[in-house]
């Protein structure tokens, strides 16, 4: 049984991933943002579902499932349905690709994320290390 | 009654993005007077609308489009259009004009102008059929060039209507990406990318309306003369047609100012391999032009057994002589695919010069070497794709030369990238290129090359002093031009036929550019005289008289000359809220301190002396800021000026 994605226990795994990323975390020095992924609503999402995550030169400094999305106000939003975040993470959808091709939907200055793309890479590649069990 | 002028419809499209509403946008009677229309009246929008400060590129940027009063009516050379916004090249005013047929569609739609705010969730489009106005999908155009997304735009009861698109460039938020209409293109600060940060792939126009004009007789008379007068030019009416822009080439290897090698000198060996006249007589088709234009300045070449569009000057100078590339084909191979992309070719040559050099110095290794050709096409992909070393060269020049070094010899002012005439070589036009409100480039900075180097009679070259009251009266003129909604080229008759004349003779013309060059004073007078005295049209500004006849407004030479003024000051205006000083009212050093004659100390731009002098004769401070009678006199008092100091 792999973790349900999207799951506390999801963002906690992601944030530990990340951290033992030498890889994230030499593309990553000079980042200083936080970020909503958000799967949103349809097929077995029933709610849109929200994990913040915050990174900090390399770093993963925080990590956890929101609810209510005022909770936080992190600098960038990205979103897409269920489809696309599977295809991201099967490697069939580049996420800069996706973000220029808006099937990502970008809340926030989409420049300063085309200008890391190996930084995007790699934090994509931590998530695919997971075992993580789609719904 | 939405405006007691004819020539306008008096109403502005409202289009938000983010709520997917459409609605009307206001603009009353005492801003047409003031600003006419055009970008002008676009920078008073914005003004009004913006807050100070936006990312360019998040949805609180607003996007605009257009006309002018003479804009779609029988005057010639009025297709033109603008378009504008707060630019993410400078971070100040930005705005193109272009002669595509949008312009037209949109008058006869019903509408001056379009006000878009917001940003989709998802590409889309916005059509427009008269009164009725759609915000459509356009996920089927994404990622789709600007020839193919034009046509898949035209769709059944819009096979003839116009269309104006971003290309790959655009949605991939390059930074100097263009927006296309037809084959014309809005080139310069990057209004592609703001198209792009909004989602909108393009817009789509078809109208049926009849534009009114005041006098419908007397104009047709006044327009019937002015077409003639355009036709008997010996430079509208003959060298243009003849030669298109690319007669530049030969003529500004003559004045050592057709930059090289990353605008490093002002003569290209080869230069007669890429001149208009080689084009011409090895590809030319035919000329052709923006509708309702009588000069047709545009060419249609053959290469590979196709007709395609021809380079314009500025893409034969920047990607020929500034790469030292000789091959024409391959230049007019560039020139279509910069399109295709939508990608701003004086930009693009500019950026990758300065690559190379940056490359050649050991400061940024790239692959981009001068004289070499093979890799430019891909290169040009990878710009418009953000790929490889695309992502970082589609931040232009001043990105690359804060990243990697190079600001000595970095073409750019304000962000925007040079044009294709060598600062040093004309040091007014270079003083426009510093002081234009849209960074560098030659139609803001009032195309003083006319008078420095490629006109029949010009000023002496290298004299500083003499400079900017010249340059002054040409950005006021250019911009009062423009803001009526004609084409800039019409600017040419200001020059006499008899001037072309005089030319012949050497006596004749060392004469004249003795008179042109020391009666400077005479022209700061002109500029400071009071409106009483200049309350006629003249012939060779036919624009004034065309547009009291068009408007019903009270026009002269003196008012139209004044709205440039006012326009081009408020743009400043705008630019200084945003921050933009004095500081950046500056060249490289290559181009203030590098002597472009050897021995002739005054053959680099002495900025330094002209700044000064320039503020004074526009009545700003020391540091560029409107005094706050000139902001009286020219009607911005609205502006509280101590907030922007
Ligand atoms: S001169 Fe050239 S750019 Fe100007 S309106 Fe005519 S064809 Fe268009």
């Amino acid at each position: 049984m792999g973790i349900p994605m999207g799951s506390d226990e999801w963002a906690l795994a992601l944030k530990d991933e990340v951290n033992k990323s030498e890889g994230y975390r030499m593309a990553s020095l000079t980042w200083e943002d936080d970020f909503y992924f958000i799967v949103t609503k349809g097929g077995p999402i029933t709610e849109d579902l929200l994990v913040y995550v915050d990174l900090w030169h390399g770093e993963c400094r925080d990590a956890f499932r929101v609810s209510d999305p005022g909770v936080k106000s992190p600098t960038f939003e990205i979103s897409a349905p269920l489809d696309i975040w599977k295809k991201v993470s099967n490697r069939e959808l580049n996420p800069i690709r996706g973000i220029m091709t808006r099937k990502l939907k970008v809340k926030g200055n989409i420049l300063k994320l085309i200008k890391a793309p190996k930084s995007a890479i790699e934090l994509v590649e931590c998530a695919i290390r997971l075992d993580t069990e789609w719904p | 009654m939405k405006t007691r002028y004819k020539g306008y419809t008096g109403k502005l499209l409202d289009v938000n993005l983010t709520s997917q509403t459409t609605g009307e946008y206001i603009v009353s009677d005492m801003d047409r007077e003031r600003f006419l229309g055009g970008r002008y009246l676009s920078t008073k929008i914005l003004w009004d609308e913006l807050k100070p400060g936006i990312d360019p590129l998040s949805p609180e940027n607003i996007f605009i489009v257009m006309t002018a009063p003479l804009t779609g009516t029988r005057a010639p050379s009025t297709s033109r259009y603008d378009i504008s916004a707060k630019s993410p090249i400078t971070g100040g005013i930005g705005h193109s004009n272009s002669g595509g047929n949008f312009g037209i569609h949109l008058k006869k739609a019903g509408w001056d102008g379009i006000v878009i705010r917001g940003s989709a969730d998802t590409p889309v489009y916005i059509e427009i059929n008269d009164d009725v106005v759609q915000i459509k999908n356009a996920d089927h155009l994404w990622g789709k060039d600007t020839h193919t997304s034009q046509e898949l735009m035209k769709t059944n009861d819009f096979k003839k209507a116009a269309t104006m698109v971003i290309g790959p460039a655009g949605e991939n938020l390059v930074k100097f990406a263009c927006v296309v209409c037809q084959e014309r293109v809005h080139g310069r600060t990057g209004m592609g990318s703001v198209m792009g940060s909004k989602n909108l792939k393009g817009l789509v126009v078809k109208g049926s309306k009849k534009i009114d004009v005041f006098q419908p007789e007397k104009f047709k008379e006044h327009t019937k003369k002015w077409i003639k007068s355009l036709q008997g030019h010996p430079a509208t009416g003959e060298t243009v047609p003849k030669l298109g822009t690319s007669m530049f080439v030969a003529l500004l290897q003559r004045a050592n100012a057709l930059p090289t090698k990353n605008f490093s000198r002002g003569t290209f060996e080869n230069y007669n391999q890429i001149t208009g006249e080689t084009l011409a007589k090895d590809h030319l088709i035919r000329n052709y032009g923006c509708q309702s234009c009588p000069i047709q300045c545009g060419r249609v070449v053959k290469l590979d057994g196709q007709e395609i569009k021809g380079p314009e000057y500025e893409i034969m100078c920047l990607f020929g002589a500034n790469l030292l590339i000789n091959d024409l084909d391959a230049i007019i191979r560039w020139n279509r695919e910069l399109d295709l992309l939508g990608l701003d070719g004086v930009s693009c040559g500019t950026v990758l010069g300065f690559a190379m050099e940056l490359n050649e110095k050991g400061i940024w290794k790239n692959n981009l070497e001068f004289g070499k050709k093979e890799n430019i096409l891909d290169i040009l992909k990878l710009i418009a794709h953000r790929e490889g070393i695309g992502n970082d060269l589609a931040e232009g020049v001043k990105y690359l030369s804060e990243k990697y070094g190079g600001t000595d010899f970095a073409p750019h002012v304000k962000g925007l990238e040079l044009p294709a005439y060598q600062p040093q070589a004309a040091v007014g036009h270079a003083l426009g290129y510093a002081t234009a409100n849209r960074g560098a480039c030659h139609l803001d900075g009032g195309y003083m090359i006319y008078f420095e180097a490629t006109g029949p009679v010009t000023l002496e070259q290298f004299h500083h002093r003499s400079k900017p009251a010249w340059v002054v009266l040409d950005q006021n003129l250019l911009a009062a031009i423009s803001s009526g909604g004609s084409c800039l080229f019409t600017s040419w008759t200001f020059v006499p036929a008899i001037a072309f004349k005089a030319q012949k003779s050497k006596i004749i013309s060392f004469i004249i550019r003795k008179i042109l060059t020391y009666t400077w004073p005479s022209i700061t007078g002109l500029l400071k005289l009071p409106l009483v005295f200049l309350k006629f049209h003249i012939p060779l500004l036919p624009h004034s008289k065309a547009i009291a006849l068009a408007t019903g407004m009270d026009m002269s030479f003196g008012k139209l000359i004044r709205i440039g003024d006012r326009g081009y000051t408020m743009e400043k205006l705008f630019n200084l809220r945003e921050g933009i000083r004095k500081k950046d009212d500056k060249l490289a050093k290559r181009f203030t301190d590098d002597l472009l004659v050897k021995g002739n100390k005054n053959s680099r731009v002495q900025l330094d002396k002209m700044l000064p002098q320039y503020y004074k004769i526009r009545g700003w401070d020391e540091n560029g800021v409107p005094k706050e009678k000139t902001l009286k006199k020219l009607d911005l008092n609205f502006v509280d000026i101590s907030q922007l100091n």
